[in-house]
Formats: structure tokens, sequence, C-alpha cells
């Protein structure tokens, strides 16, 4: 496979600037969730957006796709999507003879998996899978999904109805979730004008293309993470697992997860080493899918985000050598 | 940080502990201590060697010495103490308390009574405990100065004339041995710790301490008298200037109504004359002072020539002098104020910061050795030699005649003395007149004038003519400037007024030393050996008289055997009460309160900014610096890496502070978190730099107040 040669981190800087700021042209007053969507695309990982209807989490993957000039797939889970339907399918050619494999939704660039929580779990887990291995296998074959490869999927607060409730497990392969939120009431009125002059999403140019990403991403690996770093990390994480308000802490994957963003974080601030600041910023999107709080915690309305920050703000950091 | 302890350790503070005994020297006679004393810093470095050399705990260690040494100092005791059939403790018991009675009844140096070397035993287990404790169990190898100086400190406040200097070294030198022997930072690969990788910022340590101590010395001694003034507080900084004291003599003389000048009385009621300084050249132009080596240390002993000791107590009257009066040759002073000497002149000038009104209404004692020479001893007595060679040079330019009237005067004398006594039956003869009406002056041509033609003049005319005849004879002379005796008053002590200003010739006389003689004829009371005319067993007359009986018996072991000044009588009405003592106490106290913070701020910056540390223990070290200057100049630390925190802190600092704290805040985090680490080495100038440029933002009243009253020692943290 050819390569991209590996850029320089200042310019993984500057394409990441890039991307951010094509994406904000049309969300408006979501930097920091277009920043963690970034950051999770240069981190290899997926990202969780979980928030009501109509809020944007589709335009958010749909203008990441485009400004980075990558195919886009949208999968919408239904509870009658079947595991084929997302890997793809063998099916026999009249005129060959031969079976040939009809790819499913998953390969793309960006694979927004809508309203994932609405699939049956059978689907869930085949999207997840191929999500962790990175390929597909189908009828023998081993198919290998695309580079960069990132899915965003959304999912509708687990107590509205007619959902099935993503499992832990199945969670902790997310690298971050993020909620959108309403939008401030400038940016709701930007917004209406804004539409007033058709589909907002044809006005996101590419910025940059999916080799440039993937190169990107083989430059982000070469960023060093001090092993005080590393102490910090796992202490954060471990902290998760020993708060007594949490009955299910952060899995290892959740270390290695928050290593990647923290590194991502380090590489587009144009540091090739990261810094404790570096692993506390995005420390609560990724750990706090991850955690299920106790029952007390949740009947005294501690949620899970409070809970790691909490956590993480009573973790020492190896500032002081 | 852990020191790794090493065998070596416990004989070299077992050698420190034996060597910071040595300024005992002057306290306690004999070395009758000194083997029980070696006998228990033995014991205790045995048991420290073999035990870590067994790697046993460091407390363990300590626990096992604290024993070994009570034990060994309990047979000690036990043995020293007379046969008794009390218990052993109680017999201890008995011990110190001879021991005590001993020390409080004693003068210097003492008996080594039982009582006394069992308590110098047990001061010795104390010390080197105390150093194991410091310096293997707590790791605080700098405390160890206080008490290696404990004994030498003692010395400094009981017998502090006796105590030189020099005793200071031993002390010192085991210090630093101490310092140079506790091991290193093991180093992180080998787990080895490299010899020496301390050693720069542990005599920064010392220096540090050095400072402190003579800071402290500053600030205290001014408060102190003389007497108790700490020995290594060297002589002052800026040269003295000396006003010439011939003039100040000339007014007093001429001054047409008489006022007090001192009253003072004698240990053995005999009438002195108190010197106040001695003019070393007389050339063609006159008498006149030579640049002093002034020095505040060594006066005991530093005049070492035969003599009465007499003891002196002085009340001045308002009159200001830089000089202090006091008989010839002083061997020790207890004043009020800051004093120091001229070993070559033996003048005792104020050298404090209000140097010329330090004699204002000051009383004092002074203890001082008179050449008393008896006439025979005069008489046998060759020229000296071995003094300055100005005291030798004949003024130039003197008419030839005074040569042949010199060789008229000597006649057939022989020796030095005979021809000196000669000299001054010359000039107390009936040819010369005393007469203020003389050119104040000791030039050349005065001189010549005086002894040749007009044979008139007044105290100063005849000193210089005496002296210029006997440097003529090859006689080593000076002329001594101070007061006659003055007037008994019906209480015993004597009056001394403007009107007994008063100039007189020293010669240097082999074995003799500086003997004064008095060629003024309106003076009645040469000393007999100076008078031809007195008999040399006279009882002296009643009149007042400076002479001192030559019966007494000669003095040469006399110096050495001087009383401290802690046995002088109180001057009656005079001195300090006990209040002012107390309040002279809490004054120090609280100056060393007060100053704690300071200093605990001031050692935490040079052991934080020490070299010789690991690159990012250097880093961490340094930013914790940064971090406590921030604190110390009013600023809130907030939390966060070096380079975040930096930012935030950049809008409350001046420009150049900004970015003197970016470039730290970069290179600390290079050197914690990057791959390749970062250049440490100049941590130290920076922080240094920053401090610096942040201590002149701030302004000078916030500075003293972080420099003074840091509060970043008052947060202490759990972690770093």
């Amino acid at each position: 496979m050819n390569q991209t040669p590996t850029p320089p981190l200042a310019e993984v800087s500057q394409l990441a600037g890039r991307i951010t700021s094509e994406m904000a042209r049309v969300i408006e007053g979501k930097d920091q969730q277009i920043r963690t969507a970034v950051t999770v695309l240069l981190a290899e990982g997926h990202l969780l957006i979980e928030d009501v209807p109509g809020v944007g989490k589709t335009v958010m993957a749909k203008s990441l796709g485009r400004a980075i000039s990558g195919d886009v797939k949208r999968i919408q889970f239904t509870p009658d999507l079947l595991p084929s339907d997302v890997t793809g399918v063998s099916v026999f050619n009249q005129s060959t003879r031969e079976f040939e494999f009809k790819p499913g939704g998953i390969f793309a660039h960006i694979v927004l998996g809508d309203e994932i929580n609405r699939a049956s779990p059978k689907t869930q887990s085949a999207l997840l899978e191929a999500m962790a291995e990175g390929q597909v296998s189908a009828d023998g074959h081993t198919y290998r999904l695309n580079d960069p490869f990132m899915v965003i999927a959304t999912q509708n607060p687990i107590e509205m109805e007619g959902t099935y409730p993503l499992p832990e497990a199945q969670r902790d392969r997310f690298m971050a979730r993020i909620t959108m939120g309403y939008p401030a009431r400038t940016s709701e009125v930007a917004m209406l004008e804004h539409h007033a002059g058709g589909d907002r999403l044809a006005t996101v140019s590419p910025v940059t293309d999916a080799a440039s990403v993937a190169a990107a991403v083989r430059s982000i690996r070469s960023v060093f993470v001090a092993p005080v770093i590393n102490d910090y990390i796992v202490a954060i994480v471990e902290g998760t697992r020993r708060h007594p308000d949490l009955r299910l802490g952060a899995s290892p994957r959740a270390s290695l997860h928050l290593m990647r963003t923290a590194r991502v974080i380090a590489a587009l601030a144009g540091r090739d080493y990261v810094i404790p600041e570096d692993v506390r910023a995005l420390a609560v999107e990724v750990l706090a899918h991850r955690v299920l709080p106790t029952v007390e915690a949740q009947v005294a309305h501690r949620d899970p985000e409070g809970i790691v920050r909490a956590v993480v703000d009573a973790t020492a950091a190896p500032n002081r050598g | 940080m852990r020191f790794s302890q090493n065998p070596w350790t416990s004989i070299v503070i077992s050698v420190a502990t034996l060597l910071s005994l040595l300024p005992l020297a002057p306290m306690v006679a004999g070395y009758v201590h000194l083997p029980d004393a070696a006998l228990i810093v033995g014991v205790s470095a045995l048991i420290g060697v073999l035990l870590t050399l067994a790697r046993a705990p460091r407390l363990l260690i300590l626990a096992a010495q604290i024993v070994a040494v009570g034990a060994v100092a309990g047979w000690r005791g036990l043995a020293l103490a007379p046969q008794s059939d009390e218990g052993a403790l109680d017999t201890l018991t008995l011990l110190s308390g001879e021991g005590i009675v001993a020390i409080r009844t004693g003068a210097p140096p003492l008996e080594p009574e039982p009582g006394l070397v069992w308590l110098l035993i047990l001061l010795t287990g104390m010390i080197v405990l105390v150093l194991e404790l410091l310096v293997n169990a707590l790791e605080q190898p700098a405390w160890a100065i206080a008490p290696l100086g404990l004994v030498f400190g003692i010395g400094a406040i009981t017998v502090p004339t006796d105590l030189s200097f020099w005793y200071a070294i031993p002390v010192i030198a085991g210090y630093l041995a101490v310092l140079l022997s506790a091991t290193g930072v093991p180093d992180p690969p080998t787990g080895k710790s490299p010899p020496g990788a301390l050693l720069a910022s542990k005599v920064q340590i010392a220096v540090v301490f050095g400072v402190v101590a003579f800071v402290a010395a500053m600030v205290v001694s001014p408060m102190l008298p003389l007497g108790e003034k700490q020995p290594w507080n060297s002589g002052p900084d800026g040269p003295i200037q000396l006003a010439d004291p011939t003039v100040r003599l000339e007014q007093d003389l001429r001054r047409p109504a008489d006022s007090l000048v001192l009253t003072y009385r004698t240990s053995d009621d005999r009438p002195v004359y108190l010197r106040t300084v001695a003019l070393p050249e007389l050339n063609s132009s006159g008498a006149r002072l030579l640049p002093m080596r002034l020095s505040q240390i060594g006066l005991s002993g530093a005049y070492s020539f035969p003599g009465d000791p007499v003891e002196v107590l002085v009340t001045m009257a308002g009159v200001p002098s830089e000089y202090l009066p006091a008989p010839f040759a002083v061997e020790a002073i207890d004043a009020e104020g800051e004093w120091s000497f001229d070993p070559d002149t033996m003048a005792v000038v104020a050298s404090g910061p209000d140097r010329l009104e330090q004699t204002i209404d000051l009383s004092y004692s002074v203890v001082s050795t008179i050449p008393s020479p008896s006439r025979e001893e005069v008489e046998a007595a060759e020229a000296g030699s071995g003094v300055s060679a100005t005291t030798s040079e004949v003024p130039a330019d003197l008419e030839p005649a005074v040569e042949t009237l010199v060789a008229d005067v000597v006649g057939s004398a022989e020796t030095a003395g005979e021809k000196a006594l000669a000299m001054q039956s010359f000039l107390r003869s009936g040819e010369f007149e005393y007469t203020l009406a003389a050119p104040a002056s000791t030039g050349t041509d005065t001189i010549s004038a005086f002894l040749l033609d007009d044979r008139a003049g007044y105290c100063i005319h005849f000193a210089a003519g005496m002296i210029t005849m006997a440097r003529m004879e090859g006689i080593p002379a000076r002329m001594a400037v101070g007061f006659a005796p003055g007037e008994r008053l019906p209480d015993g002590s004597f009056e001394v007024t403007a009107h007994d200003a008063h100039a007189w010739p020293e010669l240097f006389l082999d074995g003799l030393g500086w003997v004064p003689f008095e060629p003024t004829p309106a003076y009645d009371g040469p000393a007999e050996y100076t008078d031809p005319a007195a008999e040399p067993s006279g009882s002296g007359s009643p009149s007042p008289t400076p002479s001192v009986s030559t019966s007494q018996e000669p003095a040469e072991q006399q110096p050495s055997a001087l009383p401290t000044p802690t046995l002088f009588p109180e001057v009656p009405g005079e001195g300090q009460g006990p209040g002012g003592a107390w309040l002279l106490g809490a004054l120090i106290v609280l100056v060393a309160l007060l100053s704690v913070p300071g200093v605990v701020r001031l050692i935490q910056r040079l052991w934080r900014l020490r070299p010789g540390q690991s690159a990012k223990d250097a880093a961490g070290s340094a930013w914790r610096e940064v971090e406590a200057l921030m604190i110390d100049t009013g600023r809130r630390w907030p939390a966060g890496s070096p380079v975040p925190v930096a930012a935030a802190l950049s809008p409350q600092l001046g420009e150049r502070s900004a970015a003197a704290l970016r470039e730290l805040a970069h290179t600390v985090e290079l050197s914690q978190f990057s791959r390749e680490g970062a250049d440490t080495k100049r941590l130290p100038g920076l922080v240094r730099a920053l401090r610096g440029t942040v201590f002149r933002e701030v302004g000078p009243a916030a500075s003293a107040r972080a420099v003074l009253f840091p509060p970043s020692v008052l947060q202490w943290r759990t972690r770093g």
C-alpha cells in the first residue's frame, strides 16, 4: 500500500485546524464537540453522540466526512436491521458464476450509525466487532475497512422508548461520548438564517483527503508519552475503579483510549510530548460513558460525568517532578 | 531523597565529636577527660560501622548506639565515683551534682574532678548521639554544626578572651568532614551513590550556615559588651579615621576652665597613668600616629612583657573620645560598645557605629599589666629590638649640637637603661622650665631649640626631647598620650581632669618591653625606677604617684593568671541590671525567632537549586522554587503543568518576568515530559534571574517581605 509520507506535527495541527473550522461553518456554537470529533478521528477511535433527536448529530458526522473528502455512509439502525446490512453480503453473480462480496454500510471512511440503540443487539455487535478489528470477515474472506475509519454512532438517551441500551462492553469500544446539547439561542437563530439558503452541508468543501488524514494519524503515533504520564493515566482510570459511587470503573481499554486522545491533543498543540493537561482535556468524554454509577449515586443524581470529573481532579498530576 | 548510610559516616562523626571537644582546653585543665571521650565515640563508631555493614535499619543502629553509649558512660561514671554503698543510679546522680558544683564554683580552667569528667563524658555521648540522629537517622547532615559547635559556643560565652579563634578550626574541619562523608543521592540506574555528588550543595549549605552565623553575630554583637564578643567577629571592615591625639592634648591643656574627664579606682588603690594612644612616629614635623591594625580578638596576651597586673574601674564624664583611656598594657576590657585594639601600641579604639560618642558617660573596667621593673633591672637593660623600625628613626635635620648634647648627657652610662635614666634626670633638672607658653609643635626645629636654647616647654616637648635623645642612642622610643594620674579623692578614687592631659615617652628595653619614663618636671611622680633621688626600696610617698612598689616580686608569670572579666566586681551604681539582661536576651530570642522563616526559606532555595541533581529532580525542584517565589510575592499559584501555569500567571507579571517564567516553564516541561528532556543546568540561573526581575517589579517593600516572611514556607505539601 502506497502511503502518504507522515507530515510533521505542525502540519497535523494545521490540518486539524482546517477541518475544525470548516465544520464550524455549518455547526454553530459547538466548537468543543467538533474538536472532540476531530480528536477522536485522529486518535483512531469512534465517537458516540448521545442526545435527543434534531440537535445536529447527523450534520456533525456528515460535515466531518465531507471536510476530509472521505466516503460517508449512513446506516439507519432500526429494529429489523440485519448484521449483513452492516458488514456486507456475498451474492452469486450469474454472469461470472462466482460469489461477489457486496460491501455493507460499514465500508466508508466515516460511518454514521444513526440511532444505534434502536437496532437489535445482534446487529449492534456486528458493527462493534468491525469497529474493534478494523476488518470484516465474510464467507472465508477478510475485507479490510477503510483508512481512516471512524464510526460516529448516535444514540437517543436510553430513557426514551423503543431503545436497546448498548451493553457496557460495547460502549467501551467507543473512544469518547459527547452530547450535542441544544444550541445557544444566537446559534440557533444563525442556523435558521443559514438554512434559508438551502442545504448547508453542500457548502462544506473538502479541506484535505483521507490519505492525508491517515498519514496524520501515523504521525501522531510518534508523540512521546512519558512514563509519569502513563502512570497518571492509569491512576485516573484506577480512581474510577475505586470510587465508591461507581459500581463499574473504566477498563484498561479506557486507559489506552485516554492515552491516544492525549497524544492527539498534544500534537494539535504542536508538542511531540504529552503533558497532564492533555490527559485531562478529554478525560470526562473518554471515561464517563464506560462507568456505571451505583444505585445510590443515581438516586442522589450524581451523574457519571461529575463523578469522573471528581476522580480526575482528585488524582495528583505529575507536575511537580 | 534518601541518603544511603555509609559505614564511614559513623567514624567521621566520632572523629568530628572529638575535634569539637578541643575548645574545652581553656575551660578545663588537662586532658583527663579525653581518653573517656575517645572511648565513648569509639564505641559509637564501632557499633555504627558493624551494623551498617550488616545492613541493619538505621533506627535500630541508633538505638544500639544509644544503649551502648549509655552503658559505657554509666560504667565509666561508676568507676570515677568514690566507693559508696549507694545504688548505681544514686552514685551517678551524686557524681553529677559534684560536677555541677565544680562548674559553678570554679573559675576556668576547671580542675578535672571526677564529677566534671563524668559530665564531660555525658556531653560527649550526647554530641555523638545527636550527630548520629541528625546525620544518619534524619539525613540532615547540614545541621551537624549545632552539636559540633556546642562546646565552642560555651567557650565563646564563658571564656571569650582565652578562647582563640583558632579553636573554631577543628570544629569546622569536623563539620566539613561529616558533610563530605554523608553519601550523596543514589544514582537511579546503578542504585549507588556517586561519592561527593552532593559536595557542591553541602559546601553551599556550609556557606549558608557561615553566613547565618556571621549575620547573627553582627546583629547580636552590638548588644553585647566586648568581653562577651563572639571570637569569630573579625575587625571592622572600613578603615577608621583616627584624630590626632596631640591636638586634643593641646586643647585640654590650654583650656582655661578645668573640667572633669573621668574618675577611676584601682584594685590596689594606687594611681595609674591612663594612656589613650601612642605615637610611634617622630619625624622632622613632629609626633604622629601610624596606621593601626585594629583587631577585636586576641587582646589577652597581645603584650607579653612583664609587669604588675592592675584592675581599673573607670567612669567617664560626658567626654567623647575615640580612644579608651586605660593603663598600658591592656590585658582585658569590659566596656559597652564595640572596641578594637592595636597590637603594636596596645591602644583601644572605639570601632562601633557611634564610635566618637562611645565613651560618653561610659563605665568600664580594664585589666592591665603595668611595666614596673626595678631600678636595677632598668639599669641593666639594653636597648630592645624587634619593634617597628619607625620607633628608631632619629628625626632628620636636627641641629648638630644636639648630638654633642646627648653625648654629654649620657656621659659614661653604658647600658641603654642607664642612658635613659640619665636623659630623664637631665630633662627633670632645674635647667628646664615647664611652661605652656611654648610653641605647640614637636617638629625638629622646636625640639632642637627646646633642647639647646629655650629649655622651656610642656609635656610634649619633654617627651619628644627624650624620644629624640633615646633614638640617637639607638633605643626605640615612642610618645604615649593620655592622662596623668590625677588627684586622689577622699573615697580613695582618683579624679582626672582636662588639665591632666599628658604625654610621656615610652622606651623599648630588652626584656622589659615598653617602659614609660617621666621627663616632665611639673609632674612630681616619676616611678622610683626612673627617679634617681628615690630610694630603690622606698615605700612610696603618700601623695598621688603612679609608682608601683618595687618590693613586689617580678611578675613574669602574671599575665596568664589574670582573672576573667566575669570575676570583676560590679561598678557601683552602674552596669546592667538583671532587667537589662532580660531585655537583651528577649531581644536576641525575638530576632532569632523572627529570622527563622527567612532562613528556612533561604536554605530551602539553596537546597532546591543545588547542583548535582538528576535532570528531572532539578526541573521539579526549580519549578517548586518558582512556585514559592510567586507565592512569596503575593500571587496565587494555579494548578497545572508548567506551561499552562506560566500562561496563567503571565498577565500578573511584568513583561520581562513573564518571558523568563515562560522560558523556565518550557524547560521544566521538556525535562519532565518530552522524549529528549532538556538542559536543566541552566535552570538555577534562570530561577535566580526570574527572582531578580520579580523583586524589581514588586518593589523593595514587597521583596523584603518575601525574603523575611515568605508565606510559602507555611505551605506544607504532601507530594513533591
